[in-house]
């Protein structure tokens, strides 16, 4: 059952071709991984689904309906949220309120009822919180919730953009790069997390450089190299594919 | 057709005025992605400081035409460097209130010292009217359309060409980076901001012998570059000279064909269509933040 | 009952606000009434610019729609005071709403330059259409009355406009830490983000522009009926700019701060009148060294506030 739909996907900035052509079917519950070597077009595609970016050619379909006509702020209504390369934290807040506003938009009760100060109000705040807490225990935050992100160290800010993301309970996950900037010991734990979110029953896409974290944890992987598709399988075969390895080998030489 | 042409030829003039002011909007924009409010005013101030310098030591006009842009320079740059420097790192809306507060400043630090009445400045041209394109135009205005082509092409060079110009392009796009590959970011935005004031200063005295010098003298006119800048796409010198053009021109048509009440009216009606529609200008296609 | 220290604090606040015009002069009544009306607009830019942090210099605009919108509907329709107020803020209001929608594509210099344009057109516009609005000679306006009872003097307007503060205050206090305001917010601090978690940027900064300008419209509203004449030349790009620098020297961010800033601008003329020219100097000064060493107002140095 497919879960997330790419097909000839295309788009250009001021003549320069960032993805091309690229098709491929992330299945429901399933642990994607998409890699390539840097400016492949990875986090291109992935602003794409999140409709950050308009695709020039091709088409997006989420259980079977197109997202192109969708704007950002409908997806996570759809069940599809995402994460930062870069960390687009709510800098001057703490972690808690971080969290409560990546579920505000589900327990809000709406512009005349906050005026207002309407019971609903109340309760959509109690539940938003609630949630949060809930979140914030599960990724070992609680001690850290009222704390301004901006005071934390990097490796927290990363679980508190995976909090946010989680908060409103989401079918399709797409991480870009959450492992960025980790030591071994933290990529591991982004690791499990990951396969304890496939345990709930959320499909993960996973934009990654860090190989160790994709091969241990992708069941399905799509390469991309210059913003073309150039292998697409199982970790053992991309591991294997000549194409791949040349382009890694490039980039290689390239930093040599 | 006689009557058009000469209100398109007159309207050209009209937008050069517009145009050399909004070339100082977009140098400060493109060096620091900042846009200063009171670019209008600062010129305003330095026209009214050079009269005075005129009356009190009474050297020659063209003298005086020379040392207007360095006497510009120097007072944008100190500007940018008490006033706007020490808000560069925190959020641009800081930077931008500060410039609508040195635009109460200096807008009205001009009517204090030297009252609201217009004065007379002389023309460096003769009032002798030329024929171009089979239209009158006065000299002054001619030569305000050729100092405006002639900064533009100057300034196109400036930031395609120069080390100097190519640095300030790339301190306003990310000013951490630039910062970080030792481009020298304070420097060049006081350089930008001097450069903007000197060309501003140039621009007054252009004005005020058509206008006649009065602390309102260039409100309105930096709206008009605005509209140009917003129409030729901010960031883009020639886009912001052809955009200038084109709203003296249709100002002028609007003026006489339709009402001449409303035609600032008209011409802000312009401004909020096109960032309606198209507010990266007609010129530049706009492109998303990266993330 | 145990009362928090905050609560006393508004408590104590709120008394001395009731207890001010006593034993003042009739001209001191006319002073707290401005600085009521003051703070309406300073709340209003609270919303817009403190909490969704976009920048209007175009403010007066909103309040001379609302102005006249209330004095037409108070001398053409016979339309009773506090409902023509009512008028004259969902008329700005709905402007707001159309103004927000450049402001949706653009920001910073652009939206200002945009707020700019429409406070100049609506200047413009309510000029020359003389026959509605007195053009030149201006507009005169009945004095406020509640229900059927004339408010005669300043002291008694004094309190309504007091009510309506508070109740307008405490309407923005509740946005402010609703999930509604926090959105906004969030928007503010990265539209990206905020977008991404959900959060419609188009339907909050619409609601954002539209309260504002209500916001705004009701304090022209009063304005109006406090000063008994409209003229457009009190609309002007300096009167908006005033309420800018009133709006940052308060501070953004709470309402005791739109208080400070109303007092501001209302005792500010009276403090600076040796200045007379310079008044707009200091203005601008305040704004520069403002952003330098306190951005956040006023009142900031009274709060140690950390969210």
């Amino acid at each position: 059952m497919s879960l997330l739909e790419i097909s000839g996907l295309s788009i250009a900035f001021a003549g320069l071709r960032a993805l091309e052509d690229v098709s491929f079917e992330v299945r429901e519950n399933e642990i994607f991984g998409l890699i390539g070597p840097n400016g492949a077009g990875k986090s291109t595609l992935l602003n794409c689904v999140s409709r950050l970016y308009t695709p020039t050619r091709g088409e997006i379909r989420y259980r079977g309906e197109s997202l192109l006509g969708r704007q950002i702020h409908e997806l996570p209504g759809l069940g599809i949220r995402r994460t930062f390369q870069n960390l687009e934290l709510f800098r001057d807040a703490s972690v808690r309120e971080n969290v409560i506003l990546g579920a505000a938009f589900r327990y809000r009760a709406g512009a005349g009822a906050d005026l207002l100060r309407l019971p609903s109000s109340a309760r959509g705040e109690r539940e938003a919180g609630r949630r949060a807490d809930e979140l914030l225990a599960t990724l070992g935050l609680r001690e850290h919730a009222a704390t301004r992100v901006s005071a934390l160290p990097y490796g927290i800010q990363k679980s508190v953009e995976m909090a946010r993301a989680l908060a409103s309970e989401p079918k399709l996950l797409l991480l870009d790069e959450p492992a960025a900037g980790m030591n071994p010991e933290e990529s591991r734990r982004v690791g499990a997390t990951i396969r304890a979110l496939r345990e709930q029953g959320i499909t993960v896409v996973l934009v990654e450089h860090d190989m160790r974290l994709v091969m241990s944890v992708c069941e399905r992987i799509v390469v991309l190299d210059h913003g073309e598709k150039i292998c697409e399988g199982d970790p053992a075969r991309v591991r294997a594919d000549p194409p791949v390895i040349a382009a890694y080998l490039g980039e290689e030489t390239e930093d040599a | 057709m006689d009557v058009a042409l000469q209100l398109v030829v007159s309207g050209l003039a009209l937008g050069s005025i517009y145009a050399l002011l909004a070339l100082s909007l977009v140098i400060i924009n493109k060096a620091t992605d900042v846009v200063n409010f009171s670019q209008g005013e600062m010129a305003m101030l330095g026209t009214f400081a050079c009269l005075a310098l005129l009356a009190a030591t009474g050297i020659p006009l063209v003298l005086l035409m020379v040392l207007a842009f360095p006497l510009g320079f120097a007072f944008g740059a100190i500007v940018e460097r008490l006033a706007i420097r020490p808000l560069a790192s925190g959020p641009p809306i800081n930077a931008l209130i500060a410039t609508i507060g040195l635009w109460l400043v200096f807008h009205h630090l001009a009517g204090w010292i030297w009252g609201y009445d217009p004065y007379r400045f002389p023309s460096l041209f003769s009032p002798e009217p030329v024929t171009l394109l089979g239209a009158r135009i006065s000299q002054n205005s001619l030569g305000t359309l050729g100092v405006s082509l002639g900064v533009m092409a100057a300034l196109y060079l400036f930031f395609e060409h120069t080390r100097l110009g190519i640095g300030m392009r790339a301190a306003s796009l990310n000013r951490r980076a630039a910062q970080l590959m030792g481009v020298n970011v304070g420097r060049i935005s006081m350089t930008a901001w001097g450069l903007a004031s000197g060309i501003g200063v140039v621009a007054g005295m252009l004005v005020a012998p058509v206008t006649f010098l009065d602390f309102e003298m260039m409100v309105i006119v930096l709206l008009k570059a605005f509209a140009g800048a917003i129409l030729g796409g901010f960031n883009s010198l020639p886009g912001a000279v052809i955009g200038c053009l084109v709203i003296g021109v249709v100002e002028n048509l609007f003026s006489a064909y339709i009402s001449n009440a409303f035609k600032d009216a008209f011409a802000f009606g312009i401004i909020v269509l096109v960032l309606m529609f198209r507010p990266a200008g007609l010129f530049t296609r706009i492109t998303g933040t990266k993330v | 009952m145990r009362i928090g220290p905050k609560a006393a604090l508004l408590s104590a606040g709120v008394l001395a606000l009731a207890l001010a015009p006593l034993g003042l002069s009739h001209y001191g009544h006319f002073i707290l009434a401005t600085t009521l009306v003051y703070a309406l607009v300073a709340l209003s830019l609270n919303v817009l610019l403190g909490m969704a942090g976009q920048i209007s210099i175009g403010h007066a605009g909103f309040w001379a729609l609302g102005a006249y919108g209330s004095a037409i509907a108070m001398q053409t329709f016979g339309v009773p005071f506090i409902l023509a107020i009512f008028v004259g803020g969902i008329v700005a209001g709905a402007f707001g709403a159309l103004v927000a929608l450049p402001a949706l594509r653009v920001s910073g210099h652009y939206l200002a330059i945009a707020t700019l344009a429409f406070a100049l057109v609506v200047q413009q516009v309510l000029f020359e259409w003389e026959s509605v609005t007195g053009g030149r000679q201006g507009l005169a306006v009945p004095r406020p009355s509640l229900f059927g009872v004339e408010l005669v003097n300043d002291f008694a307007y004094y309190y309504f406009l007091l009510a309506l503060f508070l109740a307008c205050a405490w309407l923005t206090r509740n946005l402010r830490f609703s999930l509604t305001g926090r959105s906004l917010m969030a928007l503010r601090m990265s539209a990206v983000a905020a977008q991404s978690a959900g959060i419609s940027r188009a339907r909050h900064i619409i609601f954002a522009f539209a309260l504002s300008a209500f916001l705004a419209g009701v304090s022209g509203a009063c304005y109006g009926s406090l000063i008994g004449r409209l003229s457009t030349e009190t609309f002007s790009l300096t009167a908006s700019l005033s309420f800018l620098t009133m709006a940052v020297i308060g501070g953004l961010g709470s309402e005791a701060g739109a208080l400070l800033g109303g007092a501001f601008l209302a005792l500010a003329p009276e403090v600076l009148r040796e200045l007379k020219d310079a008044q707009m100097v200091v203005y601008g000064l305040i704004l520069v060294l403002c952003m330098q060493f306190l951005p956040n107002g006023l009142a900031s140095l009274f709060s140690s506030r950390k969210r």
